[in-house]
């Protein structure tokens, strides 16, 4: 089963991190194959965004060199493979990560990732749509979260052109799935809550306030 | 030369034959057709065979020999191909049992005396059945790697679309090939090379906005400026411009013809080049052909110089095309466009020309051999005679990429394939190819697990079977005189031109009604029917002169083509006559044939086991459940579901859905929806229930998306869309309607593809910006929308035939849901697979009706029997007519979820619907459905129902003419399945039974009343007659829509009116009523009214043959059905003697 799909607290998955060993290979790809105890890949590139894993960027393993057990059923074996057959159409990096000394931070001390969430850009972005609505259904947050990113790009080609130069596109960083990954966490941690049959999500707590401002907001 | 009929080409094949008696001992230049069958025994090196003319004309013994040797000949050619194709094609006929004569085009022959003394007529160089047409690119592709054409052309094979991206090098060829055209039309129009450059941007940019590809694939180049192959596009301007002011074009010395079918019906060819330049002047040189190219994946190399160009062989067919036509002086041309610049090779310096050393100043046969070879090796190849369905010898074939058994000793062939660009070596199925572990799928067909190869053999035999009488259709329209063709319903003869108007043409017969199978939407192509002076004879179909085009009206006495180019105007002094033939339309063979063959490598490769045969059972599961080998995983209709998920279902819906909901990847289910069922609303709620639950889910690969569904229509298709814009509009957002902009698409459609999504509207397309600076950021920056919009999307809608659509490329999915399943042949369906993740890991979903109507196809011969066809679910009589819904539906009937309440029809229809068709298991969906009646409808629209037959009738309503002597069909009119048959009588109860009705009613009703009657008949020529006859009845009657039953299928109305037609003393049904589920089609498409008018007495005689056994105990039952309604009060029985008479009261 693939931790975290709706509900994930820091502590579950900083056991499950642990339970990977020192100097493993955790793939985006084992959640797809369902690999026991696998997380899902939006919760890998979230931690690694946040630096409680390292993206592999370079000199990335081939899945055999790292004893992975899929590598027989994996379809993305190949893309990992340096010469030989046709190349790849997939990039290789940020699909592999590896432990690091923050990671075991964050195992010994699960409220490391409470403590750096905040600043994950689909969190910010979450505080921004709850502190103007307390309640979004899932087709609502997600149709705004398209069109930010929409948004993002026309605004990339208009200050190319003021610039003069070939639009380049905007970074709107993170995908829907790291965005998933970050609700599946703020649920876990209370701060949001699914509702109408996980339809919608409604605010607990505002997170990107500080205790006495929320106090406040609650008070108000 | 050219004949018109046999009698004058048996005079010319005789001639031919005293003519190598006469020249004992020597060579013959002939070109004749014959037909042949082979005599005794094979001998190794020796075929004898039987000669005839076409009419039968005996014509003795004849022998072709290997390597071009007969009797007295002291140099043989070792390369020559003619021998073994022959014996391959002979060998494959005889497995076969195919007993009719070999057409073969005698190029050159000879009278040989034997050792023995006797005379003997040897063929020396020949087109083996010259009637099945390959197309010039074809045969460039055969040029390069023969094995290539195997695993393309015969097998199917295409790229794995679930591994590919959509990419940007595709389009700009044809941008380039767009912008040029168009400048070279503009320039030959105005000799102004400025709007000739308009002219070229305009081009190249409606051809990146129509293509999607471009939009998902064009990105700022690391550099950080736009792509080179974008760029390369606009920038190709300044030389290809050049070209053009250089060109004869521009001295109006020359007339263009564009892209144009040109074909030889003895050369067994056809191409379309991009340009002919046909002097205005004959005397002033040759006619020239241009071909343009602007990739350079595949080219001919000279092996000394090292030299490579593309195109040689095809313009080397083409010239030999038109020369067989009887264009005396031919040249042609290689236009490569090469970045940013154009190199133009004529045809005498092409490195396979130099390489050969050809001479083409003068008649040289190799130049024919190399273009026989090419054309004979590809007929041989695709059409499977070279193979079979013998997996041995197919894979031995894949052994050698020469296939050296049919191609002689190829020394006419290139040195090398061009791996680079295969697909076979993606696929890894050729012995050349490897997958990153080294594993090879070689052995395809011998590994194959038996009921796989069985399934496989089954349905290529059938679609080859159409393929062949496609490619065969150019011929027959060459050969058939018109006035032959006309009886055929596929020609119109004598017409003349009444106007033509920019694209459209309007053309007049009004001495002859338009009687034909010809019909709206039709491709077909226009002949001038005068002598042309270059080819002194009038032109055939598709000799470069015919202008293709689509017919947008057809009326009693003249037609509408929107045409690709305008129509000649005749030269004074001759008879401005034109004719016109049917074209088939859009190849669907082509995806049909690919879905076949990624099912039998998909489903191989998704195995770990190489080198032996497979067992059935180590396929994926999904895989053995389409083959009919393993039950799917029972259906579970408790699986719980959140209220917001079966909000406004009923029963039977919310059990398909929880059906649905249950299933796990590699399932399959299919749920059975009788007219009115509500099919699409449940699709629908499946939709916005897996995306919902898709939405934030952090596991998932941006490659995987929730959901794809896949129709038979673009009707159905939209349908969908629509559907879920009204019932789950909160999905729209993550929905992409696959395909561009189309006529037929409602707003709200059209809203959903990703052109207009990524801001890039249909008519955007028509105004090109001002400049290829503002054109390319525009483009950048709807590209970067484009992409945006589709990494968000969660659900595609899509059409079967669209399943390789650029948007779908690269993506795979969860579920694929299949609606109209029971309408897609197996083959067209098998493209869902091709969606699933690699080893069918996901949830397939048919959603269809076996007792409406099956599957479309052209072929009517019933397939031979196959070993494994029990096994797998096929039974006797079984064909590509017999949906993969209906063959799983007999094989599982426990995975089926019946719906059963039904929207549309009231009680009694229903009732009437229910009985003859599904057992009394359809019923409304609620007593606001039972209960609705005309009156009900009229009253919506303020009034009540009027006076007379149809305004007074209860929900059903019989006319009966069995009785009326006036009601007596035409008989049939085309020797085709449509026979063409008409009943004058009934066309004219029709109307005025419908001019009574409206006349009853306000008038300012007249329109909205209209809209809500339909009119159905199986038959075009019926249909025909009622538009003609309404149109006379009453005018608002002429926006009635009036269909085919197979047109209708889908649609409803609250008043339908059923035209039965045939009505005759030997009770003859026609091919079209023995298809029973014609007739539930068109009684289930009423609401409130339906009014059935025919002839009981022919429709319920004895049955003629087996196959309408079944048709005509629906119809006993049905008349049955009615006579019982009508002892309840709830139909009407009338029979037409007296109605309507002229003179006579109703």
């Amino acid at each position: 089963m693939t931790l975290g799909t709706h509900c994930l607290t820091p502590a579950a998955l900083a056991e499950r991190l642990a339970a990977f060993g020192e100097n493993a290979v955790i793939c985006l790809h084992q959640a797809e194959l369902e690999y026991p105890g696998a997380l899902a890949p939006g919760v890998l590139l979230l931690l690694g965004r946040l630096q409680l894993l390292r993206p592999l960027t370079q000199r990335i393993p081939r899945c055999r060199e790292h004893s992975c057990p899929l590598t027989d059923r994996c379809l993305y074996a190949g893309d990992f493979e340096g010469s030989g057959g046709a190349s790849s159409v997939r990039r290789k990096s940020w699909r592999k990560f590896r432990l690091t000394a923050e990671s075991y931070a964050f195992i010994h001390r699960p409220e490391l990732l409470v403590e750096r969430l905040p600043e994950h850009l689909a969190a910010r972005w979450l505080a921004q749509r709850f502190s103007e609505h307390d309640m979004w259904s899932s087709f609502q947050l997600a149709e705004r979260w398209l069109d930010d990113a929409l948004t993002a790009v026309d605004q990339g080609a208009v200050a190319a052109e003021e610039a003069d130069s070939s639009a380049a596109r905007p970074d709107f960083e993170g995908s829907r799935r790291e965005l998933a990954a970050c609700l599946a966490i703020l649920v876990g941690l209370g701060w949001l809550e699914w509702e109408q049959d996980r339809q919608a999500f409604r605010l607990m707590r505002p997170w990107w306030l500080t205790p006495s401002a929320e106090v406040d907001a609650q008070s108000r | 030369m050219v004949e018109t009929t046999t009698s004058t080409v048996s005079v010319r094949v005789s001639r031919a034959w005293q003519q190598l008696r006469t020249s004992l001992g020597q060579p013959q230049w002939l070109d004749v057709p014959i037909l042949v069958e082979p005599i005794g025994e094979p001998q190794p090196r020796k075929i004898v065979l039987r000669a005839k003319t076409e009419d039968g004309k005996d014509l003795g013994p004849c022998a072709v020999y290997a390597d071009e040797w007969y009797p007295g000949c002291t140099t043989p050619n070792p390369f020559s191909h003619y021998f073994p194709v022959l014996r391959s094609v002979l060998d494959a006929r005889l497995r076969r049992k195919e007993h009719e004569p070999l057409r073969l085009q005698v190029l050159k022959a000879v009278c040989a005396r034997t050792s023995s003394g006797r005379e003997q007529v040897v063929l020396l160089k020949f087109i083996v059945a010259p009637e099945y047409t390959v197309t010039g690119r074809f045969v460039e592709d055969l040029y390069n790697c023969p094995l290539k054409v195997l695993f393309e052309r015969f097998l199917g094979l295409a790229r794995d679309s679930r591994e590919q991206p959509p990419r940007l090098g595709e389009v700009r060829g044809r941008a380039v090939h767009t912008g040029y055209r168009r400048a070279l039309v503009e320039f030959a129009t105005t000799q102004d090379l400025d709007q000739a450059a308009q002219a070229y941007r305009a081009g190249v940019w409606s051809e990146w906005t129509r293509t999607l590809q471009a939009l998902l694939a064009t990105n700022v180049s690391r550099e950080g400026g736009a792509p080179k192959d974008l760029l390369g596009s606009f920038t190709a301007a300044d030389s290809i411009l050049t070209q053009i002011a250089h060109g004869g074009v521009g001295s109006g010395t020359v007339e263009l013809y564009l892209e144009r079918l040109f074909y030889s019906a003895t050369r067994g060819l056809s191409g379309r080049a991009d340009r002919v330049e046909v002097p205005r002047d004959a005397s002033a040189g040759p006619l020239c052909i241009a071909e343009v190219k602007t990739q350079s994946a595949i080219r001919e190399q000279d092996p000394v110089t090292g030299e490579s160009f593309p195109g040689g062989l095809q313009a080397l067919a083409y010239r030999e095309l038109l020369q067989s036509l009887g264009f005396p002086d031919v040249d042609a041309v290689v236009e490569l466009v090469d970045g940013q610049r154009i190199v133009t090779k004529p045809l005498r310096e092409h490195p396979i020309v130099r390489r050969l050393r050809l001479d083409l100043s003068k008649p040289d046969e190799r130049v024919i051999d190399l273009v026989v070879q090419a054309r004979n090796v590809y007929y041989c190849v695709t059409s499977g005679l070279f193979t079979g369905y013998d997996r041995y010898r197919l894979d031995n074939a894949t052994r050698n990429w020469r296939l050296p058994d049919v191609s002689g000793q190829f020394d006419l062939l290139n040195d090398r394939p061009p791996c680079r660009s295969c697909v076979a070596r993606q696929r890894q199925v050729c012995p050349s190819s490897r997958d990153r572990e080294g594993r090879t799928l070689e052995g395809l067909f011998r590994y194959a697990p038996p009921p796989l190869f069985s399934y496989w053999v089954w349905f290529h035999r059938q679609l080859k079977a159409e393929e062949r009488a496609e490619r065969e259709l150019l011929f027959h329209l060459v050969h058939t005189p018109p006035a032959v063709l006309e009886r055929e319903g596929v020609t119109l003869a004598d017409l003349r031109l009444q106007r033509q108007d920019g694209r459209f043409a309007t053309f007049v017969r009004p001495e002859r009604r338009l009687d034909t199978r010809i019909r709206e939407d039709d491709l077909v192509l226009v002949t001038p029917q005068w002598s042309d002076s270059l080819l002194g004879r009038v032109p055939r179909p598709g000799e470069l002169f015919s202008v293709q085009g689509r017919v947008v009206d057809l009326q009693e006495y003249d037609l509408v083509v929107e045409l690709d180019d305008r129509v000649p105007l005749a030269p004074p002094g001759q008879e401005p006559t034109y004719r016109i033939d049917q074209l088939t339309g859009f190849d669907m063979r082509a995806w049909q044939l690919e879905g076949l063959a990624d099912f039998l490598v998909s489903a191989m490769a998704a195995t770990p086991v190489r080198g032996r045969m497979l067992r059935w059972s180590e396929l994926p599961p999904l895989a053995q459940t389409i083959l009919g080998l393993r039950q799917p995983a029972s259906i579970r209709t408790d699986t719980p579901l959140p209220v917001w998920a079966t909000s406004g279902l009923n029963a039977s819906q919310r059990d398909a859905l929880a059906a649905v909901a249950g299933l796990a990847p590699g399932d399959l289910l299919l749920i059975q929806g009788p007219p009115g069922t509500g099919k699409t609303s449940l699709i629908a709620a499946m939709v916005r229930f897996f995306v919902a639950r898709a939405l934030f889910d952090p596991a998932r690969s941006p490659e995987r998306r929730p959901v794809l569904v896949l129709t038979n229509t673009h009707r159905a298709a939209n349908e969908v869309v629509l559907k879920i814009a009204q019932n789950a509009s909160e999905v729209l957002p993550f929905l992409v309607r696959v395909g561009n902009e189309r006529e037929d698409m409602e707003d709200a459609v059209a809203a959903q593809t990703l052109p207009r999504r990524a801001g890039l509207p249909s008519e955007r397309r028509h105004q090109p910006p001002d400049s290829d600076d503002e054109a390319i950021a525009v483009l950048l920056a709807m590209s970067q929308r484009a992409q945006i919009i589709r990494e968000h999307a969660a659900v595609f809608v899509a059409t079967l035939g669209s399943a390789d659509a650029p948007e779908l490329r690269g993506l795979t999915f969860e579920t694929v849901i299949v609606d109209e399943a029971g309408q897609a042949t197996e083959p067209a369906f098998l493209q869902a697979l091709r969606r699933l993740p690699f080893g069918y890991r996901g949830r397939l979903v048919l959603v269809g009706d076996e007792n409406q109507l099956p599957p479309v196809v052209t072929a009517v011969t019933a397939p031979e029997p196959w070993p494994d066809l029990e096994r797998l679910g096929i039974r006797p009589g079984d064909s590509l007519r017999t949906s993969a819904f209906e063959r799983l539906h007999r094989r599982y009937p426990s995975v089926c979820v019946p719906l059963t309440e039904q929207y549309r029809m009231n009680g009694p229809i229903c009732a009437l619907v229910s009985h003859v068709f599904y057992e009394d298991a359809l019923r409304p969906a609620d007593e606001r459905v039972a209960e609705h009646r005309l009156a009900h409808w009229l009253a919506e629209l303020g009034t009540d129902p009027p006076a007379g037959l149809l305004g007074q009738s209860p929900p059903v309503l019989y006319l009966d003419t069995s009785d009326d002597p006036l009601a007596r069909d035409s008989g049939a009119l085309f020797q085709a399945d449509d026979e063409g048959r008409a009943n004058e009588r009934e066309a004219e109860l029709v109307a005025q039974l419908l001019a009574e009705f409206l006349r009853g009613l306000p008038e300012p009703l007249h329109q909205k009343v209209v809209e809500q009657i339909g009119v159905i008949s199986p038959y075009r020529r019926q249909n025909t007659l009622l538009r003609q006859r309404l149109t006379r009845a009453h005018r608002a009657l002429s926006a009635l829509r009036v269909e085919t039953v197979d047109r209708f299928q889908g649609g409803e109305r609250e008043v339908i009116v059923v035209s039965l037609v045939n009505s005759n003393h030997e009770g003859v049904i026609g091919s079209l009523h023995a298809e029973w589920r014609r007739l539930n089609v068109a009684l289930s498409r009423a609401c409130s009214l339906l009014v059935l008018i025919g002839d009981r007495r022919t429709f319920t005689a004895p049955e003629r043959s087996v196959e309408e056994a079944e048709a005509r105990e629906r119809f006993r039952r049905v008349f049955a059905r009615i006579d019982e309604l009508a002892r309840r009060g709830e139909a009407r029985v009338i029979p037409t003697r007296e109605l309507f008479v002229p003179g006579a009261g109703p």
